[in-house]
């Protein structure tokens, strides 16, 4: 292991590497800043700039921008009171009062340096954790591979609305798009009505501009009358003073670390989650919980430590099984799939190169958005103010273009705008895309596995069930599927 | 509309769709069927089934009657509201499409991102053209000259 962490390092100091991650914390940084950006949309759109890049290089410029847009949330939470991601919802009970008594800059500085370091304390445990996983994962079999990609849809569909149905009727959905074209073993063409750009099946970068550009555009039009313009209130201290207070944080800094890995390792549980459930456990443990929704520096660090964390912890099973977390994961599993890499162990042994280079690359990426987010926190919040009359034609032109230069073909400009119908219809009649999504990137896996253990049993669907409940794994992974799905009922009554 | 009607729709179009892509995935053969042939029926069962509980939720608990005819006209003019950016969405989307294979993309680009510009409400003549150009320059440097992606083919102007 340490021989392949010496060659991640040598090949993040290449000026490509570098360039990338600097170029992906400042775009995550703006991403994260405005609220009608988030990290998704972000990667979804930014990913055909990274196509024709190296591998290495366009999944550190992707790792980048998640990062710094999951950290940067805070910047407009702290500042205006509008979290800019879900992620920064908890740092919102402290990080606006704090502003308002004045002190902006020492809620800046205390979200910044808890963000790097919940950030950096994820990325060691991905660099450890994550390699052994990807050896036990050796063991997997075609059966195990296909219940892996239902139990992905299961996770998310169950945890993501407020109907389990709905999750699953996405998911489902989700998956039959991905059927369109030819089937991955008999190479029979389906769902395609005669037209060629279909025979391929649907391009997944292409189908993830769609779902999350076009929907957040026209929110974004609808919403743009309703929210006024906010006021800010910045003050011009040295953020590097608060420092020390940082660091006399340590207890507060460890525990909401491992809490953000550990809800992060959970698929469906998602950053809010981890930054609330952190910022409880600080307030529970805290000398002071009458200061919590006041402007307490220990809420602030808790819930930016922890959603930070949750990052790296969201990587270990993308990286190690190809199940990823939440939609950002999913989205980038769709940035590491297109440039042909495949999780698992395969990608911790054959393109170990690839693999240990993206891990160091958020390290170096953790370490950036300190200076980058201080330094650009007060001129970027300023942002906001972009009318969406200049944002949402931007962000059209770029989905547009972007759906374009996948295979250079105008074809994929409808089929963004297919996809983004679908996108609009799910979200008019609330329905959670991240099951789509999710659903269009694993479903191609899981048909294939599927066929793969059929042909194995020679098309007999009997043995495969019993297959599927006589191999240990496959057991453990169905048993997982099973109990998601019971916990999304259960959640379900709860609310009803 | 209201959220149970929403629900309701949603179900039986996802029905209708199931038995679409039922009837549609019968006609292949075996092997390349089964995994579509499976999720149309499994689609098709949680549409029946949300159906079906939407419509039992309604008979156990009746929607509250305070303040009911205003929360309905609100939700009404939102889903209205958002119908009709959806649509210029759509149309502007397609609009540019076309255009780009009409006129070339410098032009197009320009057009679509000027006149939606001003149609959102952006007035200022200036600023709009220098940041409709200043736009189309940064997607053409980015995926025309630096990821080198072939200019679309065009009518005129090519």
């Amino acid at each position: 292991m340490l021989e392949n962490i010496l060659l991640g390092l040598g090949s993040l100091f290449h000026f490509n590497m570098i360039a990338a991650t600097v170029g992906g914390v400042v775009g995550g940084v703006l991403i994260g800043v405005l609220p009608g950006l988030t990290s998704t949309m972000g990667i979804a759109l930014l990913i055909p700039i990274t196509f024709t890049m190296p591998p290495a290089v366009g999944l550190a410029m992707l790792g980048g921008i998640y990062l710094a847009s999951t950290y940067s949330g805070a910047i407009s939470a702290i500042l205006l009171n509008i979290p800019g991601t879900p992620a920064a919802v908890a740092t919102l009970l402290d990080g606006y009062p704090m502003t308002k008594k004045g002190q902006s800059t020492r809620a800046l500085a205390l979200a910044t340096f808890g963000s790097c370091v919940g950030g950096l304390i994820s990325t060691v445990a991905l660099l450890f954790i994550a390699p052994l996983l990807a050896e036990f994962s050796l063991r997997f079999g075609s059966p195990e591979y296909f219940l892996l990609a239902v139990f992905g849809i299961t996770v998310i569909s169950s945890l993501s609305g407020k109907d389990v149905e709905k999750g699953l009727i996405a998911g489902v959905i989700g998956l039959l798009l991905s059927t369109i074209g030819n089937h991955p073993l008999t190479g029979y063409m389906r769902f395609t009505f005669g037209i060629p750009a279909l025979f391929d099946g649907i391009p997944l970068v292409v189908s993830l501009i769609g779902l999350y550009s076009i929907p957040e555009v026209i929110d974004m039009l609808v919403q743009r009358i309703t929210k006024g313009r906010n006021r800010l209130d910045t003050d011009n201290t040295n953020p590097f003073k608060f420092l020390p207070e940082v660091v006399s944080q340590k207890l507060n800094l460890i525990r909401s670390s491992i809490i953000g890995i550990i809800v992060g390792i959970i698929p469906g549980v998602g950053c809010s989650i981890g930054g609330f459930m952190a910022y409880d456990a600080a307030k529970r443990s805290s000398k002071t919980p009458e200061k919590f929704g006041q402007g307490s520096n220990e809420g602030i660090l808790a819930s930016e430590t922890a959603n930070n964390a949750v990052t790296g912890g969201t990587l270990i099973p993308l990286l190690t099984l190809g199940v990823p977390g939440n939609p950002v994961t999913a989205v980038l599993l769709g940035g590491i799939m297109i440039h042909g890499l495949r999780p698992g162990a395969e990608l911790f042994t054959a393109n170990a190169d690839i693999a240990y280079s993206f891990i160091m690359s958020l390290f170096l990426s953790n370490l950036l958005f300190v200076p980058v987010g201080l330094f650009m926190a007060k001129y970027c919040v300023r942002l906001i103010q972009i009318p969406r009359s200049i944002l949402a034609p931007s962000i059209m032109a770029l989905a547009v273009v972007g759906s374009y230069a996948i295979r250079g073909s105008v074809d994929d400009i409808w089929i963004m705008l297919f996809v983004g119908l679908c996108g609009f219809v799910m979200h008019f009649f609330d329905i959670p895309r991240a099951p789509m999504v999710l659903g269009l990137v694993l479903g191609t896996m899981a048909e294939g596995e599927l066929s793969r253990s059929l042909s194995l049993v020679h098309g007999d669907v009997a043995a495969f069930m019993l297959q599927l409940v006589t191999r240990p794994i496959s057991l453990v992974i169905l048993g997982l599927c099973l109990v998601s799905l019971f916990q999304g009922i259960k959640q379900q009554i709860k609310r009803n | 509309m209201n959220t149970l009607n929403k629900d309701r729709i949603f179900a039986v179009g996802s029905t209708l769709l199931a038995m679409y892509l039922g009837y549609e995935s019968f006609s292949y053969p075996g092997e390349s069927a089964l995994f579509p042939r499976t999720l149309s029926i499994i689609l098709g069962s949680l549409a029946v089934l949300l159906f079906v509980r939407i419509s039992f939720k309604r008979k156990i608990d009746p929607p509250a009657t305070t303040n009911k005819q205003d929360c309905s006209t609100s939700a009404s003019s939102h889903d209205l509201y958002t119908l009709k950016w959806g649509g210029f969405v759509f149309c502007s989307i397609i609009t540019y499409g076309l255009l780009m294979s009409v006129i070339n993309y410098e032009a197009a680009t320009m057009v679509f991102l000027a006149s939606l510009m001003i149609l959102l409400g952006f007035k200022r003549p200036l600023a709009v053209a220098g940041l409709s150009g200043g736009l189309m320059l940064f997607l053409y440097v980015i995926f025309f000259k630096l990821l080198g992606v072939s200019r679309p083919e065009s009518l005129f102007f090519q």
